[in-house]
C-alpha cells in the first residue's frame, strides 16, 4: 500500500498541477465576478495540498512497508477478465452490434468467473440481449447500435 | 390541514396503477439489491436509474426510492441466515440475527427485521410528512451563501466522517468536484478541460460515473470474495414461523422506539446515514438493556435485530429530508437520487414543494404504500426471495456487467459513455484496494455545478469577499460546522502523533 500511495499521490500531484497552468490561462475575474477560472485553480490547488499530504504521510510511514502488494495476480485476473472483456466487447459493437456483443461478454464472463455448465452460459448469451431487447428496444425505446447482421 | 390536504393528494397519485407498480418493482429489486452480498443499495440504483428515463419523474423517484428502504430490510436476510451481511447497514443486524438462525430462531428474527423496519419506516415517513415542508418554507429564505455553506459541509461531512482515511476522502471529494467543472462554464461558455472532445461539453454525467464506480467496482471487489454456502431449515421460512413472540415484542419495543428517534436524526445529517444509524442504535440498546438481556446481547438478542434494522429504515426514510427541503444529499444513495431528480428536469430544494406539490407528496405518499408493501411481502415472499439469493455470482455479476454497460449506453446513446463507465470501473476498483471511497466523489459531482454556482454568485454579491460565508449568521454557524469536521481528524491525527512521540521518548 505505501509504494502504491506514493505512486498515485505523485501522479495526482502531476495532474493537478497540469490543472492549474490550465486554470491560470483561464480568466480568474471578469468585471468583479469570479470568472471560468476561477474554482478550478482552487481546486487545482486543494487537489495538490492533499495529494502532496498524503505523499508526506505515505513516505514517513515505514511500517507500511513490505506488506502485499495491492496490485496482486487477482487484481490484473480481475481486471483482464471483467475490463479486458468489456473493453472487446465495446469494440466489436460496430460489427455485431449492440445486443450481440452484449450476449458474448455475458457468456464469456460467466465461463471465466467460474459457470463451468456450457448449456447455462450458452443459455444466458441468448437470453439476456432478448431480455435487454424487450427493457431498452421495446420498454424504453432506446435505439441500441445495430451491427453487419441488422440486430 | 394544509399538509394533510397534500399527503391526501400524495397517496391518490402514488395509488396510480403505473405508480403502484414501480413502488412494487422497486421494493422487490430493493430487498434482492440488499440481500445480495456486495451489491450495496447505491450501486442497486445506480444500475437500475438508466430504466427509469424511459417513465414520468414520479413513477421513477418512486422506484428508486423503494429500492432504497427495500435494500435497507434486504440486506437483514443474508445477515440473519448466512452472516454475510447484505450491505454495510446490516453489518450490526448480524451479531444477534445469526446468532438466532443457528439456534433455529430465523423466523422471528427475519419477522423481527421487517416489522421493526416497517415501523421505523412508517413513523418516519410521518415525521418526514410534517418536518419537510416546514424546513423548506425555512429553507426558501436562504441565498446563495446559505446554500454554499450547506454543500460545503454536506461535502466535508461525508469526506471527515469517513471510517479509513479521511484525507484520502477529501481528495476523492476534490476529483469529484473537479470532474463537475469537466464542460463548458455555465456563465461564460468557455469549454473547461474537454481535451479538445465535443462530446465532453455536455460535461461528464454522473450517472455514467456511479455506474463505474458502485457498479463495476462492486462486482470486481465480489470476484475477490468467496460466495458462502445459502444452507438453512426451510421449515423456519414458513410464513407463521416468522412472526416474533409476545414476549420478543416485549422486550424490543423500547427499542424501536427510541432507535426509530435515533435513526430519523442521524438519517438526516449529511455524512452518517443508514450505516451510522445502526451502529449507534445497537449500542444504545445494548446499555440501556436490563442486566439479564445485555448479556446476550451478541449472542441471539432479538432485541439486537430489532434495533439496527428500525434505525436503517428510519435513517433512510430521513435522508429525504435533507434532499428534498435543501436540495442537499447526505449519501452516496441520496447523491444517486438527486442526480436523478435533476436527470429528470427537476431541482431538489424548497421551490420543489411548491413547483412540482404533485411529485413530492406523491414521493411521500408512496413511501407509506411501500413500507406497507415491503411489510406483506417479506411475510409472504422471504422463501421466495431466499431461493432467488442462490443465483451463482458468476452468473449474477456478467448479467449485473451487461446491464451496466447497456444501461449506460442509453443515457444519451453514446459509446463514449460506455467508455468512460469502463474507465470509472476500473477507477472504483483501483480506489477500493487503495481506500479512497467513492460516496465522496459521487456526491461532490452531483452538487459540484450546484456549489460553483452558488460561491459565484455570492462573490458577486459580496463584491469578491469570502467574508460573506462567515458574516452572514445563518451562512456563518453552517461554514463553523464544516470548519469543525475539517479540523476534527487533523486534531485527532496531532494528538495521535503527539502521543507517538511521547512513548517514543
Amino acid at each position: 500500500m505505501r509504494r502504491a500511495d506514493i505512486i498515485t499521490s505523485l501522479a495526482i500531484l502531476l495532474v493537478s498541477l497540469y490543472f492549474i497552468w490550465d486554470a491560470v490561462r483561464m480568466e480568474y475575474f471578469i468585471d468583479g465576478a469570479p470568472g471560468p477560472g476561477f474554482f478550478p485553480l482552487w481546486i487545482a490547488i486543494l487537489m495538490s495540498v492533499v495529494a502532496l499530504f498524503i505523499l508526506y504521510g505515505a513516505v514517513r510511514d515505514q511500517s507500511r512497508a513490505g506488506k502485499k502488494p495491492i496490485f496482486n495476480k487477482k487484481f490484473w485476473r480481475n481486471t483482464g477478465i471483467v475490463i479486458g472483456g468489456s473493453v472487446l466487447a465495446v469494440l466489436f459493437i460496430d460489427t455485431i452490434g449492440m445486443l450481440a456483443a452484449v450476449g458474448l461478454l455475458t457468456g464469456f464472463l460467466s465461463w471465466a468467473l467460474g459457470t463451468k455448465s456450457y448449456k447455462t452460459n450458452l443459455a444466458l448469451a441468448v437470453f439476456t440481449p432478448l431480455a435487454f431487447w424487450l427493457i431498452f428496444e421495446h420498454a424504453l425505446q432506446v435505439n441500441l447500435p445495430k451491427g453487419l447482421l441488422g440486430f | 390541514m394544509e399538509t394533510l390536504q397534500s399527503l391526501i393528494s400524495g397517496l391518490s397519485v402514488a395509488s396510480a396503477p403505473l405508480n403502484l407498480l414501480f413502488c412494487f418493482i422497486g421494493v422487490v429489486a430493493g430487498v434482492l439489491i440488499g440481500a445480495l452480498p456486495g451489491l450495496g443499495p447505491s450501486a442497486g440504483l445506480a444500475i437500475l436509474l438508466p430504466i427509469t428515463f424511459g417513465v414520468n419523474p414520479t413513477a421513477g423517484i418512486i422506484l428508486l426510492a423503494g429500492i432504497y428502504y427495500g435494500a435497507m430490510y434486504g440486506g437483514s436476510i443474508t445477515s440473519i441466515l448466512i452472516g454475510v451481511p447484505g450491505d454495510p447497514a446490516s453489518v450490526m443486524t448480524v451479531a444477534d440475527g445469526y446468532p438466532l438462525a443457528k439456534a433455529g430462531r430465523a423466523g422471528p428474527a427475519l419477522g423481527m427485521s421487517a416489522f421493526a423496519s416497517f415501523i421505523g419506516g412508517t413513523v418516519c415517513v410521518v415525521a418526514l410528512t410534517f418536518l419537510a415542508p416546514a424546513l423548506a418554507k425555512v429553507a426558501l429564505s436562504f441565498g446563495p451563501p446559505e446554500y454554499f455553506a450547506l454543500m460545503v459541509l454536506g461535502l466535508t461531512a461525508v469526506s471527515g466522517l469517513t471510517e479509513k482515511s479521511v484525507v484520502k476522502a477529501f481528495l476523492s471529494t476534490l476529483i469529484g468536484l473537479f470532474i463537475s467543472i469537466i464542460g463548458l462554464d455555465l456563465v461564460t461558455g468557455l469549454p473547461r478541460f474537454t481535451f479538445g472532445s465535443i462530446q465532453l461539453f455536455d460535461g461528464v454525467s454522473f450517472i455514467v460515473v456511479a455506474l463505474g464506480l458502485f457498479g463495476i467496482s462492486e462486482v470486481l471487489i465480489s470476484m475477490e470474495q468467496k460466495q458462502a454456502p445459502l444452507i438453512y431449515d426451510k421449515e423456519q421460512l414458513k410464513w407463521r414461523n416468522l412472526f416474533p413472540t409476545l414476549k420478543d415484542w416485549s422486550v424490543s419495543k423500547w427499542h424501536i422506539v427510541q432507535s426509530t428517534v435515533v435513526g430519523f436524526f442521524i438519517g438526516m445529517l449529511p455524512g452518517t446515514g443508514a450505516t451510522v444509524a445502526t451502529f449507534i442504535s445497537y449500542g444504545i440498546a445494548k446499555n440501556t438493556a436490563p442486566p439479564a438481556r445485555k448479556k446476550l446481547f451478541g449472542k441471539g438478542a432479538i432485541e439486537g435485530v430489532a434495533a439496527p434494522e428500525c434505525a436503517n429504515n428510519a435513517a433512510a426514510v430521513g435522508a429525504f429530508v435533507p434532499l428534498l427541503t435543501l436540495g442537499v444529499p447526505g449519501s452516496a444513495s441520496t447523491a444517486v437520487m438527486m442526480g436523478a431528480l435533476m436527470m429528470f428536469g427537476l431541482r431538489p430544494g424548497p421551490l420543489l414543494f411548491e413547483n412540482n406539490p404533485d411529485f413530492v407528496w406523491g414521493l411521500i405518499g408512496s413511501m407509506y404504500i411501500g413500507n406497507v408493501l415491503l411489510v406483506f411481502m417479506v411475510i409472504l415472499c422471504t422463501p421466495i426471495f431466499v431461493r432467488m439469493l442462490q443465483t451463482p455470482a458468476a452468473v449474477l455479476n456478467a448479467v449485473v456487467m451487461a446491464f451496466i454497460l447497456v444501461g449506460a449506453y442509453s443515457i444519451h446513446n453514446s459509446i463514449l459513455d460506455i467508455g468512460l463507465t469502463i474507465f470509472f470501473g476500473l477507477l472504483g476498483y483501483i480506489m477500493k484496494k487503495m481506500d479512497y471511497p467513492a460516496a465522496p466523489l459521487v456526491l461532490a459531482l452531483v452538487l459540484g455545478n450546484l456549489l460553483e454556482t452558488s460561491l459565484r454568485q455570492s462573490l458577486i454579491i459580496s463584491g469578491g469577499s469570502v467574508g460573506i460565508f462567515f458574516t452572514k449568521p445563518i451562512a456563518g454557524i453552517i461554514m463553523a460546522c464544516a470548519l469543525v469536521v475539517v479540523a476534527w481528524p487533523i486534531i485527532k491525527a496531532l494528538r495521535g502523533w503527539k502521543k507517538g512521540v511521547k512513548s517514543a521518548s
